[in-house]
């Protein structure tokens, strides 16, 4: 037994700093089953805690860990447990920590508008929340949220297809500091809901309205004019009433724009594209616009010509595109795209091909799926080199950098 | 040009002689510079043991005036050596005593590493029996109450 007691020797605050030196997280579990005291100076260190457990065993967290600003709830293919996170733990998380930040409950499907309500009810300092997919939330528990929550910045809800503008309306009433909003396959969201979300909600960075069918030019022109300054990202992927008026507004107010989601805006033609490609010239780094069958050669060109910050395109099945797009491209015209996908389109051969890898030096991935004109064997006896480090998807069996042109999949 | 000397008085009466360099390593001693010259500064709650230990740890962390603050690798990895060696030889009785003087003298490095050491001395342990023996401490826990926390342990992770 060693002679002098270190409890005896050191204050809680030297011993929070021996506490913070060690690098293992089971150090710093078993630093918790020393003593009490020990256990309550790593209890109250912690600020992140994911958890797997049941509403008694939530109420012993909450109490032992009165720091916590994070919790992480999510469920996925390889985390989950029966039978998931209920309303009875919400109540029980709401109640006991008090101090909570963020909040991930992306997939727990069994929480209804009743646990939502309890989160509302205590969690005034909630920045973060995370429900999407939690498929059976409606108007009622999020109107709550957003009537209790006042600080919210962050909220998901991709896949909660029972919300309406109703919740909208909400949040621009109460959470004026909303800076990112996931709808993604809230079908129910239609232009006037967008338009009054951005009455209250002006600072807003990332909008994803993916697949929200219902949602038009009018909406769309509504968040760009309101939300000018801070707007960074935008999806709009299958808005197919998605037109020109839209991409016109975006390119009007939104010089801070990076990232442009409109794959399957079907009606969006060449001159609203060429007008953005000049406006957001120096701003834009990632344009999906798969499917967007008008695009041809002239604004392709306006792009590849001014965004001279782009890092990713995606223009499958752009079919009116040629070569020409690239071979147009001159000696003073550096690209720095890390990411291009031209699948299915047919007009493109090895040449485009060959003039796309002279120019652009980092390119990391290529997506030429269903090219007639351009299979493995066509790019090697044309003697086209691809760099080393970059994969080429010549049949579809790579996985795809999905992250980089921002579609979150189902899970 | 003379060096300015200054003199620690420790709590049990011994005297060290220092330089201006040595003093203002410590924020807490860094003000009496203007004070104290040539006069005992006492440091009522360090004894003599643990003050010359102090001395000599700031003593080899003086930076060379004229010196580039990015020092070469081969003079850090010289003085990393000599900190290594000087933490590990103490009992951990007096590495205690250390982290009290550095916590009220503000060095912050002295701090971190004696803190460091009992940090290494926990994560050499097996499990939470072994700390308490190495660091001396009676556990207040019932056999019950150490199970519950291992449970939680369990449930909550990151």
């Amino acid at each position: 037994m060693a002679s002098v007691c270190v409890n005896d020797a050191l204050t809680d605050d030297e011993l929070r700093c021996v506490l913070s030196k060690l690098d293992r997280d089971k150090d710093k579990e078993v630093f918790s089953l020393v003593c009490k005291r020990w256990l309550h100076l790593q209890s109250t260190d912690r600020k992140k805690l994911a958890a797997r457990a049941g509403p008694h065993l939530l109420g012993r967290l909450a109490f032992r860990f009165t720091q916590i600003v994070e919790l992480d709830f999510s469920q996925s293919v390889s985390r989950s447990f029966y039978p998931g996170v209920t309303d009875s733990d919400l109540t029980v998380i709401a109640d006991g920590f008090k101090c909570l930040r963020v909040l991930n409950l992306h997939n727990c499907k069994g929480i209804t508008d009743t646990g939502l309500a309890s989160t509302g009810r205590c969690l005034s300092l909630l920045q973060f929340l995370d429900v999407s997919y939690c498929r059976k939330l409606s108007d009622k528990g999020l109107s709550a949220v957003a009537q209790g929550c006042h600080d919210l910045r962050t909220l998901h809800l991709a896949g909660c297809r029972l919300i309406t503008n109703e919740s909208l309306k909400q949040l621009s009433k109460c959470c004026r500091g909303l800076e990112a909003l996931g709808l993604q396959g809230c079908t129910n969201i239609t232009d006037s809901g967008l338009a009054d979300l951005v009455k209250g909600c002006r600072k807003i960075k990332t909008l994803d309205i993916n697949k929200c069918s219902n949602v038009g030019d009018a909406g769309v022109s509504s968040v760009a004019k309101a939300c000018a300054y801070s707007l960074k990202t935008l999806k709009l992927l299958d808005c197919y009433k998605v037109g020109n008026e839209s991409i016109s507004s975006l390119a009007q107010f939104c010089k801070n724009l990076e990232t442009l989601i409109i794959g399957g805006c079907r009606d969006i033609s060449d001159e609203s594209i060429m007008i953005l490609a000049h406006s957001c010239r120096d701003s834009l780094k990632s344009l999906r616009m798969d499917w967007c069958l008008n695009i041809s050669d002239s604004s392709l060109t306006c792009i590849l010509k001014q965004c001279k910050n782009l890092e990713a395109l995606d223009i499958g099945c752009c079919e009116e595109v040629t070569d020409n797009a690239f071979l147009d491209l001159g000696r003073g015209d550096v690209l720095g795209l890390k990411v291009l996908k031209v699948s299915n389109c047919p007009r493109i051969t090895v040449k485009g091909i060959g003039k796309v890898l002279e120019k652009c030096k980092s390119l990391e991935y290529i997506d030429v799926r269903s090219l007639p004109h351009v299979t493995e064997v066509r790019c090697t006896e044309a003697g086209l080199e691809f760099p080393k480090c970059c994969k080429v998807n010549f049949s579809g069996s790579l996985t795809e950098p999905d992250v980089l042109l921002g579609y979150s999949g189902l899970p | 040009m003379t060096k300015e000397m200054f003199t620690l008085k420790s709590s049990d009466g011994f005297l060290f002689v220092v330089d201006e360099a040595v003093v203002h390593q410590s924020v807490t001693l860094s003000p009496m510079v203007q004070d104290c010259a040539g006069r005992e500064y006492p440091i009522n709650n360090v004894t003599g043991k643990i003050l010359n230990l102090v001395v000599e740890y700031c003593k080899n962390h003086v930076v060379v005036d004229g010196g580039d603050s990015s020092s070469s690798s081969s003079s850090g990895d010289a003085l990393k050596k000599w900190d290594d060696e000087f933490i590990t030889q103490m009992d951990l009785s007096t590495v205690y005593d250390l982290i009290m003087a550095a916590n009220y003298l503000i060095i912050k490095g002295l701090f971190d590493l004696a803190c460091q050491r009992v940090a290494d001395e926990i994560a050499a342990c097996k499990d939470h029996e072994e700390i308490r023996a190495t660091l001396g401490i009676v556990s207040d826990y019932t056999a019950e109450e150490e199970a519950e926390v291992l449970k939680e342990n369990e449930w909550a992770f990151d």
